[in-house]
């Protein structure tokens, strides 16, 4: 049975502290529990604590980052790994990490020639970093909004990532419960090439993954990619595919393939678009374990909005689904519908996405689901909040008013030179003078609004009085305000 | 059977830069005097919330570059946000219409940010620009620097 246990608060007398404070809360079946935690950044560590319930089980971790002659320590619940988009290896410790970066400085010297001088520098482009570890390692809890590791065996290893160049090279090496992880990963990226890939010995299992993508050409990309998955069992999936662009014309073709339960499943998809102004078409044909389904799909964008409608074609019926989202500053909706090819052997199937974000001052809340690659229908809400310790909080909100009636004004100073940095209240709404002491904002209503001019936020150096400012203003009633530097 | 759980995460990797403008550049193929609409995003990378201004100004290319000046009546130019307050990690959209009743025309949003202050007056402002390229023809910006002598009609280096 699964409680919310989130962790409303976690403060740390921050009135007295001088950094920042981030707040974290969620709950998610997709990383199977909820939690919450506290981050605190200072100016010479990192502290986090936090609590969570991850299948049955209540986690508690914590840890505190820092640096200790030069290297970068971490002592408490972290995670260690690669991962080169998306394709990498993880690893849960509770105990004690340090890490170092050596990059190949550059070495400048004068040129011997008249006129400015100039230098001709010879720099490298490695880096090479190591990490060393050691601990109790075991099962993780790492979501958006929480870290704890539930410990089950003492280990020790080391990542070490050697980069020079386009080149990234990183291995893993973990002895944990008698066990042995050698996880090798390597990538490559270049203008026309991508290549990332890892494999080696996961817990003594051999494991590969990696993807592929070549773009000759601009409008041409090939890709391909191979996955392996442990949870909820052992499956594989491969890929390969093409798309083209050529002006307003696209096409897509693709394989796909899942071994998984003992079965091997293969699907085959074509498709190709066009797009006229801001409505584009897109009709592609799927085929996997001998049934065929033609998606034809509309999307319509503008500004802030987006509409999509589809009709699904398969075995002589038609099904019809509707889509669409909205996207601003303050807050942000979709839903969106897929064909995805799954790995629980039924090939490829229409998927349903929903996705809610809002931000309110500086705290961002989200929601979202998502079908993972064995079907299942996953959900996951969690909130993330910071909080300016030990500094003056700025906390007025400016989200760009579409209102249509403007009020204008100019910061100046006694003698009318224009003051930059200015910070003025406008109905709740924050703006800032520019270089010439302008600033403005929208109003919905034609009418007298209130205005403050709170000095503890103005973006100018130094210490500043108000010397003149109105409390209203109104539409096309220039606001002008009159400060003095102490 | 003693499952292990495979993690596989995105290694969410800080940006190099604390504040951050997307697109850089755009080009609007338009006729005289239309309506041109367009946005970019801010970004705060950081973990202090940093203040903005959002200025336009036409822009002149010669072969040393760049000249910025006031816009004159032939360029309307309206932005759906001129200051404001980005928060921590956040990102920002700003609209923007332009209107050039002479074309090529060249408009640059210079977004200026305060990134921190001192207590003797010493202040920290990082200005990050997002240019507007209007003209009637297919590619405005390899035409505008084309003609300014920046750059060699078929040498432009492709994306």
């Amino acid at each position: 049975m699964k409680w919310l246990a989130s962790l409303p608060v976690l403060l740390l007398f921050a009135s007295s502290v001088q950094g920042q404070l981030r707040l974290d809360g969620g709950t998610s079946t997709l990383f199977h529990g909820s939690g919450g935690q506290a981050t605190m950044y200072l100016p010479n560590s990192t502290i986090s604590g936090g609590l969570g319930y991850h299948d049955g089980h209540l986690l508690i971790g914590a840890s505190d980052s820092f640096l200790f002659d030069g290297f970068k320590t971490t002592v408490g619940d972290q995670t260690l790994g690669f991962s080169f988009d998306g394709v990498g290896l993880g690893l849960a410790l509770k105990g004690i990490s340090a890490s170092r970066v050596w990059k190949d400085e550059c070495h400048a010297k004068p040129a011997r020639r008249l006129g400015a001088v100039g230098y001709l520098g010879n720099c490298g482009n490695k880096v090479v970093s190591a990490v060393a570890f050691v601990g109790a390692t075991g099962v993780g809890f790492f979501a958006p909004f929480a870290t704890a590791t539930r410990t089950q065996h003492i280990g020790s290893g080391a990542l070490l990532q050697f980069q020079i160049r386009n080149l990234t090279l990183s291995s893993l090496d973990v002895v944990e419960g008698g066990k042995y992880s050698l996880a090798q990963g390597a990538s490559y990226s270049d203008r026309h090439l991508r290549l990332s890939g890892s494999g080696g010995l996961l817990n003594s299992q051999k494991f590969f993954q990696g993807s592929a993508t070549l773009q000759p050409i601009r409008p041409w990309s090939l890709y391909a990619n191979h996955q392996s998955y442990f949870v909820p069992y052992a499956a594989q999936s491969n890929g390969v595919g093409t798309n083209l662009t050529a002006g307003r014309f696209t096409a897509l073709a693709g394989l796909n393939e899942s071994k998984s339960l003992g079965r091997t499943i293969t699907g085959e998809n074509v498709g190709a678009g066009v797009r006229v102004g801001f409505i584009r078409e897109e009709s592609t044909w799927y085929k996997a374990t001998g049934q065929t389904l033609l998606v034809h799909t509309i999307t319509e964008t503008m500004r802030h909005w987006t509409l999509t409608e589809a009709i699904a074609q398969a075995t002589g019926k038609n099904s019809y689904s509707f889509g669409g989202g909205y996207s601003g500053n303050r807050i942000s909706v979709s839903v969106s519908h897929s064909v995805q090819f799954l790995l629980n052997g039924r090939g490829y199937q229409q998927t349903t996405g929903v996705q809610i974000s809002f931000r309110i001052r500086d705290t961002v809340i989200n929601a979202q689901t998502v079908t993972d690659p064995f079907g299942k229908t996953q959900y996951g809400a969690y909130a993330e909040s910071y909080v300016q310790t030990g500094l003056q909080v700025a906390g007025h909100e400016t989200h760009g008013r579409t209102g249509k009636f403007a009020i204008q004004g100019k910061c100046v100073l006694p003698d009318g030179s224009p003051v930059e940095g200015c910070a003025v209240v406008i109905d709740q709404e924050i703006t800032y003078s520019n270089s010439r002491g302008e600033f403005s904002t929208h109003a919905k209503k034609k009418g007298v609004v209130p205005v403050s001019v709170p000095i503890a936020e103005f973006a100018a150096p130094g210490d500043w009085q108000v010397i003149e400012a109105p409390n209203c203003a109104a539409p096309d009633a220039p606001v002008r305000v009159v400060v003095q530097r102490l | 059977m003693n499952q292990k759980l495979l993690v596989l995460f995105l290694l969410f990797a800080s940006a190099a830069h604390a504040q951050t403008i997307a697109p850089p550049t755009a080009e609007i193929s338009t006729k005289p005097g239309k309506i041109s609409r367009g946005s970019f995003q801010i970004q705060n990378n950081a973990l202090q919330p940093v203040a903005f201004t959002a200025e336009y100004y036409s822009v002149a290319f010669d072969p040393r570059g760049p000249h910025y000046q006031p816009v004159d009546a032939s360029v309307t130019v309206e932005l759906s946000q001129s200051s404001g307050r980005l928060g921590p990690k956040e990102i920002h959209r700003i609209d923007y219409k332009i209107s050039c009743r002479v074309l090529p025309c060249a408009v640059a949003i210079k977004v200026g940010m305060v990134t921190g202050r001192t207590k003797d007056g010493m202040q920290v402002r990082i200005i990050l620009p997002h240019f507007v390229y209007l003209a009637q023809s297919k590619r405005p910006r390899q035409d505008i620097l084309t003609a300014a002598g920046l750059i060699q009609k078929g040498l432009i280096q492709k994306k």
